[in-house]
Protein backbone atom coordinates (compact mmCIF):
# COMPACT_ATOMS: atom_id res chain seq x y z
CA UNK A 1 0.00 0.00 0.00
CA UNK A 2 2.63 2.52 1.02
CA UNK A 3 4.60 1.71 -2.14
CA UNK A 4 1.65 2.62 -4.32
CA UNK A 5 1.04 5.83 -2.40
CA UNK A 6 4.65 6.86 -2.83
CA UNK A 7 4.41 6.03 -6.54
CA UNK A 8 1.20 8.02 -6.97
CA UNK A 9 2.38 11.01 -4.98
CA UNK A 10 5.70 10.98 -6.81
CA UNK A 11 3.87 10.82 -10.13
CA UNK A 12 1.78 13.89 -9.30
CA UNK A 13 4.80 15.82 -8.04
CA UNK A 14 7.12 14.90 -10.89
CA UNK A 15 4.44 15.83 -13.43
CA UNK A 16 3.74 19.07 -11.59
CA UNK A 17 7.38 20.12 -11.35
CA UNK A 18 8.20 19.32 -14.97
CA UNK A 19 4.92 20.80 -16.21
CA UNK A 20 5.69 24.05 -14.39
CA UNK A 21 9.16 24.11 -15.85
CA UNK A 22 7.63 23.76 -19.31
CA UNK A 23 5.12 26.55 -18.67
CA UNK A 24 7.94 28.80 -17.52
CA UNK A 25 9.60 28.55 -20.92
CA UNK A 26 6.34 28.67 -22.85
CA UNK A 27 5.57 25.06 -23.69
CA UNK A 28 2.34 23.09 -23.21
CA UNK A 29 1.98 20.87 -20.14
CA UNK A 30 0.79 17.57 -21.66
CA UNK A 31 4.10 16.51 -23.28
CA UNK A 32 5.96 17.50 -20.11
CA UNK A 33 3.70 15.33 -17.93
CA UNK A 34 4.51 12.49 -20.31
CA UNK A 35 8.23 13.29 -20.23
CA UNK A 36 8.11 13.15 -16.43
CA UNK A 37 6.79 9.60 -16.79
CA UNK A 38 9.57 8.63 -19.19
CA UNK A 39 12.25 9.98 -16.83
CA UNK A 40 10.78 8.39 -13.69
CA UNK A 41 10.01 5.10 -15.39
CA UNK A 42 11.85 1.79 -15.38
CA UNK A 43 13.37 2.36 -18.83
CA UNK A 44 15.67 5.26 -18.03
CA UNK A 45 18.74 5.34 -15.79
CA UNK A 46 18.58 7.30 -12.57
CA UNK A 47 15.67 7.46 -10.19
CA UNK A 48 13.09 4.76 -10.81
CA UNK A 49 9.98 5.86 -9.01
CA UNK A 50 7.67 3.27 -10.50
CA UNK A 51 8.90 -0.16 -11.44
CA UNK A 52 5.58 -1.31 -12.75
CA UNK A 53 3.29 1.02 -14.73
CA UNK A 54 0.33 -1.23 -13.82
CA UNK A 55 0.44 0.18 -10.28
CA UNK A 56 -1.08 3.38 -11.59
CA UNK A 57 -3.39 1.71 -14.10
CA UNK A 58 -6.68 2.51 -12.36
CA UNK A 59 -5.75 6.13 -11.74
CA UNK A 60 -4.65 6.58 -15.34
CA UNK A 61 -7.93 5.03 -16.51
CA UNK A 62 -9.85 7.53 -14.37
CA UNK A 63 -7.79 10.31 -15.97
CA UNK A 64 -8.75 9.13 -19.45
CA UNK A 65 -12.41 8.89 -18.38
CA UNK A 66 -12.36 12.43 -16.95
CA UNK A 67 -10.74 13.82 -20.11
CA UNK A 68 -13.39 12.32 -22.36
CA UNK A 69 -16.22 13.05 -19.92
CA UNK A 70 -15.28 16.73 -19.92
CA UNK A 71 -15.06 16.71 -23.70
CA UNK A 72 -18.55 15.25 -23.95
CA UNK A 73 -19.84 17.81 -21.48
CA UNK A 74 -18.46 20.69 -23.56
CA UNK A 75 -19.64 19.08 -26.77
CA UNK A 76 -22.11 21.44 -28.38
CA UNK A 77 -23.70 20.58 -31.65
CA UNK A 78 -25.03 24.12 -31.82
CA UNK A 79 -21.47 25.47 -32.18
CA UNK A 80 -21.14 23.34 -35.28
CA UNK A 81 -24.47 24.54 -36.65
CA UNK A 82 -23.69 28.17 -35.76
CA UNK A 83 -20.48 27.96 -37.80
CA UNK A 84 -22.52 27.29 -40.93
CA UNK A 85 -21.32 25.99 -44.25
CA UNK A 86 -18.03 27.92 -44.06
CA UNK A 87 -17.02 26.11 -40.89
CA UNK A 88 -18.12 22.68 -42.09
CA UNK A 89 -16.16 22.98 -45.33
CA UNK A 90 -13.08 24.40 -43.60
CA UNK A 91 -13.19 21.64 -40.98
CA UNK A 92 -13.63 19.04 -43.71
CA UNK A 93 -10.56 20.34 -45.54
CA UNK A 94 -8.46 20.23 -42.36
CA UNK A 95 -9.62 16.75 -41.36
CA UNK A 96 -9.56 15.37 -44.89
CA UNK A 97 -5.97 16.46 -45.48
CA UNK A 98 -4.55 15.52 -42.09
CA UNK A 99 -6.42 12.31 -41.38
CA UNK A 100 -6.03 11.27 -45.02
CA UNK A 101 -2.30 11.85 -44.83
CA UNK A 102 -2.23 9.96 -41.51
CA UNK A 103 -3.84 6.88 -43.09
CA UNK A 104 -1.49 7.07 -46.06
CA UNK A 105 1.50 7.36 -43.74
CA UNK A 106 0.18 4.51 -41.60
CA UNK A 107 -0.05 2.17 -44.57
CA UNK A 108 3.29 3.35 -45.93
CA UNK A 109 4.97 2.41 -42.66
CA UNK A 110 3.67 -1.10 -43.15
CA UNK A 111 2.95 -1.80 -39.49
CA UNK A 112 -0.50 -3.16 -40.29
CA UNK A 113 -4.04 -2.07 -41.14
CA UNK A 114 -5.28 -1.55 -37.58
CA UNK A 115 -2.11 0.39 -36.84
CA UNK A 116 -2.72 2.63 -39.85
CA UNK A 117 -6.18 3.57 -38.56
CA UNK A 118 -4.75 4.51 -35.16
CA UNK A 119 -1.96 6.58 -36.72
CA UNK A 120 -4.56 8.39 -38.86
CA UNK A 121 -6.23 9.76 -35.74
CA UNK A 122 -3.05 10.35 -33.76
CA UNK A 123 -1.56 12.41 -36.58
CA UNK A 124 -4.79 13.97 -37.82
CA UNK A 125 -6.47 15.40 -34.72
CA UNK A 126 -5.09 18.56 -33.09
CA UNK A 127 -5.05 19.06 -29.36
CA UNK A 128 -7.89 21.37 -28.31
CA UNK A 129 -6.22 21.97 -24.96
CA UNK A 130 -2.93 23.11 -26.46
CA UNK A 131 -4.47 25.25 -29.22
CA UNK A 132 -6.88 27.01 -26.85
CA UNK A 133 -4.13 27.79 -24.34
CA UNK A 134 -1.91 29.14 -27.13
CA UNK A 135 -4.63 31.51 -28.32
CA UNK A 136 -5.08 32.88 -24.79
CA UNK A 137 -1.35 33.24 -24.19
CA UNK A 138 -0.52 34.80 -27.55
CA UNK A 139 -3.36 37.27 -26.90
CA UNK A 140 -5.18 36.42 -30.06
CA UNK A 141 -8.69 36.04 -28.66
CA UNK A 142 -9.86 39.23 -30.35
CA UNK A 143 -8.50 38.25 -33.77
CA UNK A 144 -11.03 37.53 -36.48
CA UNK A 145 -9.57 34.11 -37.34
CA UNK A 146 -9.78 32.89 -33.71
CA UNK A 147 -13.42 31.97 -34.08
CA UNK A 148 -12.57 29.92 -37.15
CA UNK A 149 -9.75 28.13 -35.29
CA UNK A 150 -12.02 27.29 -32.35
CA UNK A 151 -14.67 26.16 -34.84
CA UNK A 152 -12.21 23.77 -36.48
CA UNK A 153 -11.49 22.31 -33.03
CA UNK A 154 -15.24 21.74 -32.59
CA UNK A 155 -15.41 19.93 -35.94
CA UNK A 156 -12.45 17.80 -34.88
CA UNK A 157 -14.19 16.92 -31.60
CA UNK A 158 -17.26 15.74 -33.50
CA UNK A 159 -15.05 13.69 -35.76
CA UNK A 160 -13.21 12.28 -32.74
CA UNK A 161 -16.46 10.98 -31.24
CA UNK A 162 -17.43 9.18 -34.45
CA UNK A 163 -13.89 7.95 -34.96
CA UNK A 164 -13.63 6.51 -31.44
CA UNK A 165 -16.95 4.72 -31.92
CA UNK A 166 -15.71 3.18 -35.17
CA UNK A 167 -12.28 2.34 -33.84
CA UNK A 168 -13.46 0.00 -31.07
CA UNK A 169 -14.77 -2.73 -33.37
CA UNK A 170 -11.70 -2.29 -35.62
CA UNK A 171 -9.41 -2.90 -32.66
CA UNK A 172 -11.58 -5.81 -31.50
CA UNK A 173 -10.12 -9.31 -31.25
CA UNK A 174 -12.74 -11.13 -33.31
CA UNK A 175 -11.45 -14.27 -34.97
CA UNK A 176 -14.36 -15.17 -37.22
CA UNK A 177 -16.56 -12.94 -39.33
CA UNK A 178 -19.65 -13.86 -37.31
CA UNK A 179 -17.87 -12.83 -34.13
CA UNK A 180 -16.82 -9.55 -35.70
CA UNK A 181 -20.36 -8.82 -36.86
CA UNK A 182 -21.68 -9.63 -33.40
CA UNK A 183 -19.17 -7.28 -31.78
CA UNK A 184 -19.95 -4.44 -34.17
CA UNK A 185 -23.70 -4.86 -33.67
CA UNK A 186 -23.36 -5.05 -29.88
CA UNK A 187 -21.18 -1.93 -29.83
CA UNK A 188 -23.58 0.05 -31.95
CA UNK A 189 -26.65 -1.06 -30.01
CA UNK A 190 -24.94 0.08 -26.81
CA UNK A 191 -24.00 3.42 -28.36
CA UNK A 192 -27.52 3.84 -29.75
CA UNK A 193 -28.96 3.31 -26.24
CA UNK A 194 -26.62 5.95 -24.81
CA UNK A 195 -27.40 8.29 -27.68
CA UNK A 196 -31.15 7.87 -27.15
CA UNK A 197 -30.58 8.59 -23.48
CA UNK A 198 -28.74 11.79 -24.39
CA UNK A 199 -31.49 12.81 -26.78
CA UNK A 200 -34.63 11.87 -24.85
CA UNK A 201 -33.70 10.90 -21.32
CA UNK A 202 -31.61 13.84 -20.15
CA UNK A 203 -34.48 15.28 -18.09
CA UNK A 204 -34.85 12.07 -16.11
CA UNK A 205 -31.10 11.68 -15.72
CA UNK A 206 -30.88 15.32 -14.68
CA UNK A 207 -33.47 14.75 -11.95
CA UNK A 208 -31.61 11.68 -10.74
CA UNK A 209 -28.20 13.27 -10.39
CA UNK A 210 -28.95 16.92 -9.72
CA UNK A 211 -28.83 17.89 -6.07
CA UNK A 212 -28.51 21.19 -4.27
CA UNK A 213 -25.09 20.60 -2.84
CA UNK A 214 -21.90 20.24 -4.85
CA UNK A 215 -20.60 17.36 -2.78
CA UNK A 216 -23.21 14.75 -3.68
CA UNK A 217 -23.41 16.04 -7.25
CA UNK A 218 -19.66 15.44 -7.69
CA UNK A 219 -19.83 11.97 -6.18
CA UNK A 220 -22.79 11.06 -8.39
CA UNK A 221 -21.44 12.26 -11.72
CA UNK A 222 -18.04 10.67 -11.14
CA UNK A 223 -19.79 7.40 -10.32
CA UNK A 224 -21.99 7.64 -13.40
CA UNK A 225 -19.06 8.37 -15.72
CA UNK A 226 -16.78 5.64 -14.36
CA UNK A 227 -19.56 3.02 -14.26
CA UNK A 228 -20.73 3.62 -17.82
CA UNK A 229 -17.11 3.69 -19.02
CA UNK A 230 -16.62 0.30 -17.40
CA UNK A 231 -19.79 -1.14 -18.93
CA UNK A 232 -18.76 0.32 -22.30
CA UNK A 233 -15.49 -1.54 -22.01
CA UNK A 234 -17.36 -4.79 -21.24
CA UNK A 235 -19.56 -4.21 -24.31
CA UNK A 236 -16.52 -3.97 -26.56
CA UNK A 237 -16.71 -0.22 -26.98
CA UNK A 238 -13.80 1.70 -25.48
CA UNK A 239 -14.21 3.23 -22.01
CA UNK A 240 -13.24 6.51 -23.67
CA UNK A 241 -16.38 6.66 -25.80
CA UNK A 242 -18.54 5.54 -22.85
CA UNK A 243 -17.26 8.44 -20.75
CA UNK A 244 -17.73 10.81 -23.67
CA UNK A 245 -21.38 9.76 -24.04
CA UNK A 246 -22.05 10.27 -20.32
CA UNK A 247 -20.63 13.78 -20.63
CA UNK A 248 -22.92 14.38 -23.59
CA UNK A 249 -25.97 13.11 -21.66
CA UNK A 250 -25.19 15.38 -18.71
CA UNK A 251 -24.52 18.36 -20.97
CA UNK A 252 -28.25 18.40 -21.72
CA UNK A 253 -29.20 18.68 -18.05
CA UNK A 254 -29.67 21.78 -15.94
CA UNK A 255 -26.64 20.83 -13.82
CA UNK A 256 -24.28 21.20 -16.78
CA UNK A 257 -22.55 24.40 -15.73
CA UNK A 258 -22.00 23.24 -12.18
CA UNK A 259 -20.59 19.91 -13.35
CA UNK A 260 -18.30 21.74 -15.78
CA UNK A 261 -16.89 23.73 -12.90
CA UNK A 262 -16.61 20.75 -10.54
CA UNK A 263 -15.01 18.31 -12.98
CA UNK A 264 -12.10 20.57 -13.94
CA UNK A 265 -9.83 19.98 -10.93
CA UNK A 266 -10.56 16.24 -11.07
CA UNK A 267 -9.77 16.15 -14.77
CA UNK A 268 -6.55 18.14 -14.38
CA UNK A 269 -5.24 15.92 -11.60
CA UNK A 270 -6.11 12.50 -13.04
CA UNK A 271 -5.33 13.43 -16.66
CA UNK A 272 -1.80 14.34 -15.50
CA UNK A 273 -1.48 10.83 -14.04
CA UNK A 274 -2.74 9.41 -17.33
CA UNK A 275 -0.08 11.27 -19.35
CA UNK A 276 2.55 10.34 -16.76
CA UNK A 277 1.60 6.66 -16.87
CA UNK A 278 1.77 6.69 -20.65
CA UNK A 279 5.29 8.06 -20.30
CA UNK A 280 6.22 5.19 -17.98
CA UNK A 281 5.56 2.67 -20.74
CA UNK A 282 7.92 4.40 -23.15
CA UNK A 283 11.48 3.13 -23.46
CA UNK A 284 13.73 5.91 -24.82
CA UNK A 285 15.75 3.15 -26.48
CA UNK A 286 12.79 2.48 -28.78
CA UNK A 287 12.48 6.12 -29.71
CA UNK A 288 15.55 6.14 -31.94
CA UNK A 289 13.95 3.36 -33.97
CA UNK A 290 10.97 5.55 -34.85
CA UNK A 291 12.88 8.82 -35.41
CA UNK A 292 12.59 8.46 -39.18
CA UNK A 293 8.82 7.93 -39.32
CA UNK A 294 8.29 10.69 -36.74
CA UNK A 295 10.28 13.27 -38.71
CA UNK A 296 8.29 12.40 -41.82
CA UNK A 297 5.02 12.65 -39.86
CA UNK A 298 5.97 15.98 -38.26
CA UNK A 299 7.10 17.50 -41.55
CA UNK A 300 3.94 16.25 -43.24
CA UNK A 301 1.79 17.73 -40.45
CA UNK A 302 3.45 21.15 -40.75
CA UNK A 303 3.11 21.27 -44.53
CA UNK A 304 -0.52 20.09 -44.49
CA UNK A 305 -1.41 22.54 -41.73
CA UNK A 306 -0.13 25.36 -43.93
CA UNK A 307 -2.12 24.03 -46.91
CA UNK A 308 -5.28 23.57 -44.82
CA UNK A 309 -4.80 26.93 -43.11
CA UNK A 310 -4.51 28.65 -46.49
CA UNK A 311 -7.57 26.84 -47.85
CA UNK A 312 -9.57 27.79 -44.74
CA UNK A 313 -8.50 31.42 -45.02
CA UNK A 314 -9.67 31.46 -48.61
CA UNK A 315 -13.07 30.05 -47.63
CA UNK A 316 -13.43 32.74 -44.95
CA UNK A 317 -11.99 35.53 -47.12
CA UNK A 318 -9.02 36.07 -44.82
CA UNK A 319 -5.46 36.99 -45.78
CA UNK A 320 -2.24 35.02 -45.36
CA UNK A 321 -1.64 36.45 -41.90
CA UNK A 322 -4.79 34.71 -40.65
CA UNK A 323 -3.92 31.59 -42.64
CA UNK A 324 -0.55 31.44 -40.93
CA UNK A 325 -2.00 31.97 -37.44
CA UNK A 326 -4.51 29.16 -38.00
CA UNK A 327 -1.94 26.80 -39.49
CA UNK A 328 0.55 27.08 -36.65
CA UNK A 329 -1.89 27.30 -33.74
CA UNK A 330 -3.39 23.95 -34.74
CA UNK A 331 -0.02 22.15 -34.85
CA UNK A 332 -0.09 20.90 -31.25
CA UNK A 333 -0.86 17.22 -30.65
CA UNK A 334 -1.62 16.01 -27.15
CA UNK A 335 -4.44 14.34 -25.29
CA UNK A 336 -6.16 12.65 -28.27
CA UNK A 337 -2.98 11.24 -29.75
CA UNK A 338 -1.93 9.81 -26.38
CA UNK A 339 -5.40 8.34 -25.78
CA UNK A 340 -5.23 6.62 -29.16
CA UNK A 341 -1.75 5.25 -28.43
CA UNK A 342 -3.06 3.87 -25.11
CA UNK A 343 -6.02 2.20 -26.85
CA UNK A 344 -3.61 0.72 -29.39
CA UNK A 345 -1.37 -0.67 -26.65
CA UNK A 346 -4.39 -2.16 -24.84
CA UNK A 347 -5.49 -3.86 -28.07
CA UNK A 348 -2.01 -5.37 -28.48
CA UNK A 349 -1.12 -3.51 -31.66
CA UNK A 350 2.43 -3.01 -32.96
CA UNK A 351 4.61 -1.88 -30.04
CA UNK A 352 6.21 0.85 -32.14
CA UNK A 353 3.02 2.95 -31.98
CA UNK A 354 3.71 4.03 -28.38
CA UNK A 355 7.18 5.47 -28.95
CA UNK A 356 6.10 6.85 -32.32
CA UNK A 357 3.24 8.86 -30.82
CA UNK A 358 5.32 9.90 -27.80
CA UNK A 359 8.11 11.35 -29.92
CA UNK A 360 5.66 12.90 -32.38
CA UNK A 361 3.80 14.66 -29.57
CA UNK A 362 7.09 15.86 -28.03
CA UNK A 363 8.43 17.21 -31.32
CA UNK A 364 5.23 19.13 -32.11
CA UNK A 365 5.04 20.36 -28.51
CA UNK A 366 8.33 22.17 -29.05
CA UNK A 367 7.91 23.14 -32.70
CA UNK A 368 4.23 24.16 -32.43
CA UNK A 369 4.48 27.04 -29.93
CA UNK A 370 7.76 28.23 -31.48
CA UNK A 371 6.14 28.54 -34.91
CA UNK A 372 2.82 29.84 -33.57
CA UNK A 373 4.44 32.72 -31.71
CA UNK A 374 6.25 33.71 -34.90
CA UNK A 375 3.36 33.00 -37.24
CA UNK A 376 2.93 36.64 -38.22
CA UNK A 377 6.50 36.87 -39.48
CA UNK A 378 6.14 33.47 -41.13
CA UNK A 379 3.02 34.69 -42.93
CA UNK A 380 5.25 36.79 -45.19
CA UNK A 381 6.85 33.73 -46.74
CA UNK A 382 3.48 32.06 -47.43
CA UNK A 383 1.90 32.44 -50.85
CA UNK A 384 -0.52 35.33 -51.22
CA UNK A 385 -4.18 34.41 -51.04
CA UNK A 386 -6.33 35.45 -53.95
CA UNK A 387 -9.94 35.86 -52.98
CA UNK B 1 -23.81 52.09 -31.07
CA UNK B 2 -23.68 48.46 -32.01
CA UNK B 3 -22.30 45.68 -29.87
CA UNK B 4 -21.18 42.61 -31.76
CA UNK B 5 -21.60 39.44 -29.73
CA UNK B 6 -20.15 36.01 -30.59
CA UNK B 7 -19.60 32.63 -28.97
CA UNK B 8 -16.04 31.37 -28.65
CA UNK B 9 -16.47 27.59 -28.27
CA UNK B 10 -14.44 26.27 -25.37
CA UNK B 11 -13.50 29.73 -24.13
CA UNK B 12 -16.55 31.88 -23.55
CA UNK B 13 -18.15 34.90 -25.23
CA UNK B 14 -16.71 37.76 -27.21
CA UNK B 15 -18.18 41.28 -27.30
CA UNK B 16 -16.91 43.95 -29.64
CA UNK B 17 -17.73 47.61 -29.05
CA UNK B 18 -16.87 50.51 -31.33
CA UNK B 19 -15.00 53.20 -29.37
CA UNK B 20 -14.12 56.74 -30.41
CA UNK B 21 -11.60 57.61 -33.11
CA UNK B 22 -11.81 54.26 -34.83
CA UNK B 23 -10.69 52.25 -31.84
CA UNK B 24 -12.45 49.03 -30.96
CA UNK B 25 -12.74 47.40 -27.56
CA UNK B 26 -13.11 43.63 -27.45
CA UNK B 27 -14.24 42.02 -24.20
CA UNK B 28 -13.68 38.29 -23.73
CA UNK B 29 -15.81 36.70 -21.04
CA UNK B 30 -14.15 33.41 -20.08
CA UNK B 31 -16.25 30.53 -18.72
CA UNK B 32 -13.92 30.65 -15.72
CA UNK B 33 -15.12 34.17 -14.87
CA UNK B 34 -11.92 35.82 -16.01
CA UNK B 35 -12.28 38.78 -18.41
CA UNK B 36 -9.83 39.97 -21.06
CA UNK B 37 -10.03 43.47 -22.44
CA UNK B 38 -8.45 44.02 -25.87
CA UNK B 39 -8.07 47.52 -27.25
CA UNK B 40 -7.61 47.54 -31.01
CA UNK B 41 -6.42 50.64 -32.85
CA UNK B 42 -7.71 51.58 -36.27
CA UNK B 43 -5.89 49.82 -39.15
CA UNK B 44 -3.89 47.72 -36.71
CA UNK B 45 -4.27 43.97 -36.55
CA UNK B 46 -2.55 43.52 -33.19
CA UNK B 47 -4.18 44.72 -30.02
CA UNK B 48 -2.51 47.90 -28.76
CA UNK B 49 -3.18 46.77 -25.21
CA UNK B 50 -4.58 43.75 -23.40
CA UNK B 51 -5.81 43.74 -19.80
CA UNK B 52 -6.59 40.58 -17.84
CA UNK B 53 -9.13 40.98 -15.06
CA UNK B 54 -10.59 38.73 -12.39
CA UNK B 55 -14.34 38.58 -11.87
CA UNK B 56 -14.19 40.96 -8.92
CA UNK B 57 -11.87 43.44 -10.62
CA UNK B 58 -14.07 43.64 -13.70
CA UNK B 59 -17.18 44.30 -11.60
CA UNK B 60 -15.48 47.20 -9.87
CA UNK B 61 -14.25 48.68 -13.13
CA UNK B 62 -17.69 48.15 -14.61
CA UNK B 63 -19.22 50.09 -11.73
CA UNK B 64 -16.79 52.97 -12.21
CA UNK B 65 -17.44 53.09 -15.96
CA UNK B 66 -21.19 52.96 -15.35
CA UNK B 67 -20.96 55.89 -12.93
CA UNK B 68 -22.30 53.75 -10.11
CA UNK B 69 -19.22 53.71 -7.95
CA UNK B 70 -19.40 57.17 -6.36
CA UNK B 71 -22.89 56.75 -4.99
CA UNK B 72 -22.99 56.13 -1.28
CA UNK B 73 -23.23 52.46 -0.43
CA UNK B 74 -26.72 52.89 1.05
CA UNK B 75 -28.14 54.21 -2.18
CA UNK B 76 -26.50 51.45 -4.16
CA UNK B 77 -28.10 48.95 -1.82
CA UNK B 78 -31.53 50.56 -2.05
CA UNK B 79 -31.59 51.10 -5.78
CA UNK B 80 -31.00 47.49 -6.60
CA UNK B 81 -33.57 46.60 -9.20
CA UNK B 82 -34.84 43.05 -9.28
CA UNK B 83 -36.64 42.34 -12.54
CA UNK B 84 -39.55 44.72 -12.87
CA UNK B 85 -39.48 45.53 -9.15
CA UNK B 86 -37.67 48.50 -7.75
CA UNK B 87 -36.55 49.62 -4.33
CA UNK B 88 -36.27 53.42 -4.21
CA UNK B 89 -36.30 56.21 -1.72
CA UNK B 90 -37.91 59.66 -1.72
CA UNK B 91 -37.53 62.69 0.58
CA UNK B 92 -40.54 64.71 1.66
CA UNK B 93 -40.22 68.49 1.14
CA UNK B 94 -41.87 71.24 3.31
CA UNK B 95 -44.86 71.42 0.99
CA UNK B 96 -45.19 67.77 -0.01
CA UNK B 97 -48.85 66.65 0.06
CA UNK B 98 -48.03 63.82 2.46
CA UNK B 99 -46.63 66.01 5.23
CA UNK B 100 -48.87 65.97 8.30
CA UNK B 101 -50.83 62.94 7.12
CA UNK B 102 -50.55 59.21 7.77
CA UNK B 103 -49.88 56.35 5.35
CA UNK B 104 -53.35 55.02 6.15
CA UNK B 105 -55.33 58.13 5.27
CA UNK B 106 -53.22 58.71 2.16
CA UNK B 107 -54.10 55.16 1.09
CA UNK B 108 -50.62 54.81 -0.40
CA UNK B 109 -50.80 51.12 -1.13
CA UNK B 110 -54.30 51.19 -2.56
CA UNK B 111 -53.84 54.34 -4.63
CA UNK B 112 -50.32 53.87 -6.01
CA UNK B 113 -49.57 50.16 -5.62
CA UNK B 114 -46.28 50.96 -3.81
CA UNK B 115 -45.46 49.95 -0.23
CA UNK B 116 -43.48 52.03 2.23
CA UNK B 117 -41.15 49.62 4.02
CA UNK B 118 -39.14 52.10 6.12
CA UNK B 119 -39.00 55.73 7.15
CA UNK B 120 -35.64 57.38 7.80
CA UNK B 121 -36.21 60.30 10.13
CA UNK B 122 -33.02 62.08 11.11
CA UNK B 123 -30.85 59.46 12.78
CA UNK B 124 -33.76 57.15 13.48
CA UNK B 125 -34.97 54.49 11.08
CA UNK B 126 -38.50 53.16 11.45
CA UNK B 127 -38.69 49.80 9.71
CA UNK B 128 -42.11 48.41 8.87
CA UNK B 129 -43.84 51.67 9.87
CA UNK B 130 -47.30 51.58 11.38
CA UNK B 131 -49.98 52.85 8.92
CA UNK B 132 -50.91 55.48 11.53
CA UNK B 133 -47.39 56.99 11.57
CA UNK B 134 -47.58 60.75 11.00
CA UNK B 135 -45.27 61.84 8.16
CA UNK B 136 -43.04 64.87 8.60
CA UNK B 137 -41.10 67.14 6.25
CA UNK B 138 -37.59 65.80 5.73
CA UNK B 139 -38.71 62.17 6.16
CA UNK B 140 -37.11 59.80 3.75
CA UNK B 141 -39.44 57.01 2.67
CA UNK B 142 -37.99 53.71 1.46
CA UNK B 143 -40.47 52.29 -0.96
CA UNK B 144 -40.83 49.04 -2.88
CA UNK B 145 -43.06 48.20 -5.82
CA UNK B 146 -43.31 47.94 -9.55
CA UNK B 147 -41.20 50.28 -11.62
CA UNK B 148 -44.20 51.68 -13.49
CA UNK B 149 -46.02 52.61 -10.28
CA UNK B 150 -43.17 54.78 -9.02
CA UNK B 151 -44.11 58.07 -10.79
CA UNK B 152 -47.69 57.83 -9.47
CA UNK B 153 -46.36 57.37 -5.94
CA UNK B 154 -43.92 60.27 -6.18
CA UNK B 155 -46.64 62.51 -7.56
CA UNK B 156 -48.98 61.59 -4.74
CA UNK B 157 -46.54 61.76 -1.81
CA UNK B 158 -43.76 64.19 -2.75
CA UNK B 159 -45.76 66.39 -5.10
Amino acid sequence: MSNELIALGGAFLAAGVLGRLGRRIGFPTIPFFMAAGIIMGPNTPGLVLIENPEDLEVFAAVGLIMLLFHLGLEFAFKDLVAGGRQLISTGAVHLGLKVGAGIALGFALGWGTKEAFVIAGAVGISSSAIATKLLVELRRLANQETRMILGILVVEDVFLALYLAMLSPILGDAETTAQAVFQVVRAFVFLAVLFALARYGSKTVGRLIDTEDDETLTVTFVGFAVLVAGIAHEMGVSDAIGAFMVGMILSETAARERIERLVLPLRDAFAAVFFFTFGLTIDPGDITGVAGPVSIAAALTIVLNIVAGTAGARIYGFGRREASNAAFTLLGRGEFSLILATLAAAAGLDARIGPFVALYVLVLAVVGPLLASRSEALARVLPRIRS
Amino acid sequence: MSINEQDLPGIGRRYEVQASRGQRVVVILHHSGRRDLYVMDRHREDPSCVVELSDDQSRRIGAILGGAFFKPAVVEEIERVVGEFVVDWVTLGEDSPAVGRTLADLGVRKQSGMSVIAIVRGKKTITGPDPSELLKAGDRLVVVGRHKDLPKFINMVVG
